[in-house]
């Protein structure tokens, strides 16, 4: 126990004052220190009085101990914290801080009002949020005393995403902390000294060039408007909040989403997400408003007729559908599932298909995923990763073998970045365009890597107890090639995580698969993790639905969420439900549409198999209904019961068997026939984001990632 | 140290790449280094470049900016190459209490550039300095090894002229 200000309070061993007090409660003003990053005792603000203890020492940096007793507020502090204070605002646009008309004004002025620079808090974008304005009206700052110091520094907008405006920074230094010591990117530094002082990129050069990956971090954690989300800095304050689970990468970070004017205005990383653990990426954080609230988005059910589409109510939309698809016999009939809809949908489609179509064709539309999915599945009994990503924090070996994570799910870096400062080594094998490899402890960015790979399995194989000859057989020829003996070495009896990406899909992706399980991830301690690309393919797998082929070129009627598909040309009869609009609405007859992330309840499960909730933040535009809200009234069209929620229940997953090592093995290596990856990494409901968000699509053009 | 199988070592062996290797191997990659490194690495090539830095930010498996935020930090070290004539302009106590400021702003003004910086024909690289040791002269500037003591800016002007510049 601890007593801060005269109430006894408890805390944990390893929290410092500061938190002791937040959790009991006491505000004590900080501006150096946040909740994500550890303690730096930089600002000299959240100073306290000590019992026993000479001077003041900052609250953020020293560790709660038994019978202290601390004082937070005494006159000595508050006035020494002011002239702090003061300093601070001497280089720092206070006007509005001081002012004498402020209680009036910020009842009549209540709108930011935009400007290209700030030269108050009327016109600052984070007025709403502001911490040093909270720490000045704590303190009661009503006078400076210093004449203002304005630094002039261009306003720096060339980047995507975001703007910076050091004019109001106050050096506190979060940003960088965050990007170094978190992201392991370091894409920004302290540069010059002194009065000088600027947080700023090498040279001054942009951080599109400087290896920023526009995760958005740096932003979150600003105290003050220095750092702000160009698409949203003027939305002033939501009127709406909803933890919610993303579905733009197979992660499922927990995310916040705000919502305003009836729509999604912001989308913050949430601190408590298995996953993400209060970190995001640049789709969750920056491309979820611009995608969802774009003008493509199908707001009326449209029938084809004499040739063309007409928007129509849903009873009409709904029969049309149920008409044409009765006209098919189940075996005529494909249903392919995007790999974003909830959990609750998959499972009435997969109903859908079975009981009321009588066993029409059910595929889920993600090559990669359903692959990996397939595999997994006949190597373990249970489709899947084998652990969850918290192994990657307790691994001493990280194996990335075909992903570019940057790209594919960027939050990962944080936790590789965490494993690599504490020691583990990462390993990685496959090309990158991350611009920061020193996140790499070994790094084989050949074309060749699965070979590498095959080398490493041998030697592992060759030296493990257990007769793995059969298996180890097909890989002779691999051992010799470079890299292959310091790889085995480094993953030899260590606790490792092999992460599998998408990378390996042109090249035999199930002997790699079989080879890896087999050899690596059966060894105690490791863990093999599935990089599913998109949102909600495990979930949508544990309902029943995976495959291993698009959709069949002999299918007669289609019914698709996803759109993306390629149609075979012989399909007769197409019906489309999306949230986007695409190429794919001129070859349909029937049209949904449907809710999108923001707008969307139900639960996704995660890549590693955390089933989490969806919550709405919006409405949908126009008459767009929720997914499972269609297939229940096609249900109902195709003369089924009503299904609910509670119709759709699924039975336990399936137990995960130990590897059995049975599976004939192809001899890995390059497999030239295999379609390509597509060249975009991320898609929602089939459609690419990067075509929707034009921030995203300057970021992948720089990267080279798109044309 | 970190390990690249295959490529992603840079083929190119421009002849500064192997300078700068063999000021690292010297120092053993040691983060610690740092400064000497980049001390040396300044003797080599005169100034630090962008591509220098690289390297050295990626032998220490360092970010470059933070490695650029810590050379910045140190007035030695300069990031454009120096021009032929190197000029200085003292800015100790004795020279800015008798108007060193004045003419650093007169030479800032008349070479088109900030102290640090060189000039785009190459001519003139303007550095800042702490005591050239001749006090009794402030303030003072230096152009290449020529010391001229009691400037003003209009002699600055006239200094300038002698070596072709300052229009
Ligand atoms: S950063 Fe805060 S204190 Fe500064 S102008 Fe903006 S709202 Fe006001
Ligand atoms: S967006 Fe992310 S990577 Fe870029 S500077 Fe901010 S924290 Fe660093
Ligand atoms: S930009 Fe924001 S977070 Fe970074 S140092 Fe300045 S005030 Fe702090
Ligand atoms: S919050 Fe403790 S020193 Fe800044
Ligand atoms: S202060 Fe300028 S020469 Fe000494």
């Amino acid at each position: 126990m601890i007593t801060i200000d005269g109430k006894v309070v408890p805390f944990r061993p390893g929290q410092t004052v500061l938190e002791a007090a937040t959790e009991a409660g006491i505000y004590i003003p900080t501006l150096c220190s946040h909740p994500h990053l550890p303690p730096f005792g930089a600002c000299r603000l959240c100073l306290v009085q000590i019992e026993n203890v000479r001077g003041l020492p900052p609250a953020c940096t020293t560790p709660a101990a038994d019978d202290m007793v601390v004082r937070t507020d005494t006159e000595d502090i508050q006035r020494l914290r002011r002239s702090i204070l003061r300093l601070i605002l001497s280089e720092h646009p206070n006007s509005c801080i001081v002012c004498g008309e402020r209680e009036l004004c910020e009842k009549y002025n209540v709108c930011p009002t935009k400007a290209g620079r700030v030269t108050g808090c009327n016109l600052c974008p984070a007025k709403e949020r502001c911490e040093l304005r909270r720490v000045a009206d704590y303190l009661k700052v009503d006078d400076v005393g210093y004449l203002l110091d304005y630094h002039n520094y261009p306003l720096e907008r060339d980047d995507p995403f975001f703007e910076r405006d050091y004019n109001v920074c106050i050096l506190c230094g979060r940003c960088v902390r965050v990007c170094e010591e978190i992201r392991g990117v370091g894409a920004i530094a302290f540069t010059k000294r002194g009065h000088g002082t600027k947080v700023g990129t090498s040279f001054g050069i942009s951080h599109l060039d400087g290896g920023c990956q526009f995760c958005g971090a740096c932003v979150d954690v600003c105290p003050t408007g220095a750092l702000s989300a160009r698409a949203t800095k003027w939305h002033g304050k939501p009127e709406k909040k909803a933890r919610t689970a993303c579905t733009l990468c197979g992660v499922g970070c927990a995310i916040e989403l705000q919502g305003r004017w009836d729509r999604v205005m912001d989308a913050i990383p949430h601190m408590d997400g298995p996953t993400n653990q209060g970190q995001g990426c640049v789709l969750g954080r920056f491309c979820i408003p611009p995608l969802f609230n774009s003008k493509d988005r199908l707001k009326y059910p449209l029938v084809r007729k004499e040739g063309s589409l007409v928007p129509v109510d849903w009873d009409e939309a709904i029969a049309e559908a149920a008409k044409g698809l009765k006209r098919y016999e189940p075996g005529d009939v494909d249903i392919l599932v995007s790999p974003n809809v909830t959990n609750e949908t998959a499972r009435m489609l997969h109903r859908l298909s079975k009981d009321i179509l009588g066993g029409a064709r059910i595929e889920l539309d993600s090559q990669f995923d359903s692959l990996a999915l397939a595999a997994s599945r006949s190597l373990t009994g249970c489709a899947g990763s084998t652990g969850e990503l918290s192994a990657i924090d307790r691994a001493d070996a990280v194996l990335v073998v075909g992903a570019d994570i940057c790209l594919t799910h960027p939050v990962l870096r944080v936790r590789l970045n965490r494993a690599r400062a504490r020691g583990a080594k990462i390993i990685w094998l496959g090309p990158t365009r991350d611009p920061n490899d020193r996140l790499v402890d070994i790094l084989v960015p050949e074309a060749n890597y699965l070979e590498v790979l095959a080398g490493t399995l041998k030697r592992l194989a060759s030296s493990a107890k257990e007769g793995f000859d059969a298996l180890s057989g097909s890989l002779d020829g691999f051992t010799g090639f470079k890299g292959a003996a310091d790889i085995s070495e480094a993953l030899r009896g260590k606790r490792a995580v092999a992460l599998v990406g998408r990378g390996i899909m042109p090249h035999r992706p199930k002997a790699t698969l079989t080879a890896l399980w087999d050899i690596l991830v059966s060894t105690e301690n490791t863990s093999g993790l599935l990089l599913l690309i998109e949102g909600n393919s495990q979930g949508i797998c544990d309902a029943g639905i995976v495959g291993e082929n698009d959709v069949r070129r002999d299918a007669k009627a289609l019914y698709v969420t996803s759109s993306r598909a390629e149609m075979p040309e012989g399909a007769e009869f197409v019906v489309l439900q999306a949230p986007f609009s695409s190429k794919l609405v001129e070859r349909a007859d029937v049209v949904f549409p449907s809710l999108g992330l923001p707008e969307e309840s139900g639960t996704t499960t995660s890549m590693d198999g955390h089933v989490q909730e969806v919550r709405p933040v919006s409405k949908g535009p126009g008459m767009a209904l929720a997914d499972a809200e269609i297939v229940s009234r096609l249900v109902a069209g195709l003369g089924g019961k009503k299904l609910d929620m509670t119709t759709a229940q699924l039975g336990p997953r399936p137990v995960r068997q130990p590897l059995s090592r049975l599976y004939p093995l192809g001899v890995l290596g390059p497999e030239p026939s295999a379609s390509p990856a597509p060249a975009s990494p991320n898609f929602y409901r089939g459609t690419d984001i990067a075509e929707k968000v034009a921030d995203l699509t300057v970021y992948y053009r720089y990267r080279g990632v798109i044309p | 140290m970190r390990q690249v199988i295959g490529s992603g070592t840079p083929q190119d062996k421009a002849p500064w790449r192997e300078a700068v290797a063999r000021i690292l191997s010297r120092h053993g990659n040691e983060r610690g280094e740092l400064i000497p490194i980049l001390q040396n690495v300044q003797a080599e090539l005169d100034y630090l470049h962008r591509e220098a830095l690289e390297e050295v930010a990626r032998a220490l498996r360092l970010s470059m900016h933070d490695v650029y935020g810590v050379a910045t930090f140190y007035a030695q070290f300069r990031f454009s190459p120096p021009g032929r004539h190197k000029v200085r302009a003292c800015l100790g106590t004795a020279c800015h209490v008798r108007g060193g400021d004045d003419v650093m702003a007169a030479l800032e003004r008349r070479l088109g550039i900030r102290h640090g910086e060189t000039t785009k024909d190459g001519e003139f690289s303007l550095e800042r300095v702490a005591c050239m040791g001749c006090c009794a002269l402030a303030p003072v500037m230096v152009v290449g090894d020529e010391v001229s003591g009691r400037c003003t800016p209009s002699k600055v002007d006239e200094i300038l002229a002698r070596y072709g510049g300052g229009d």
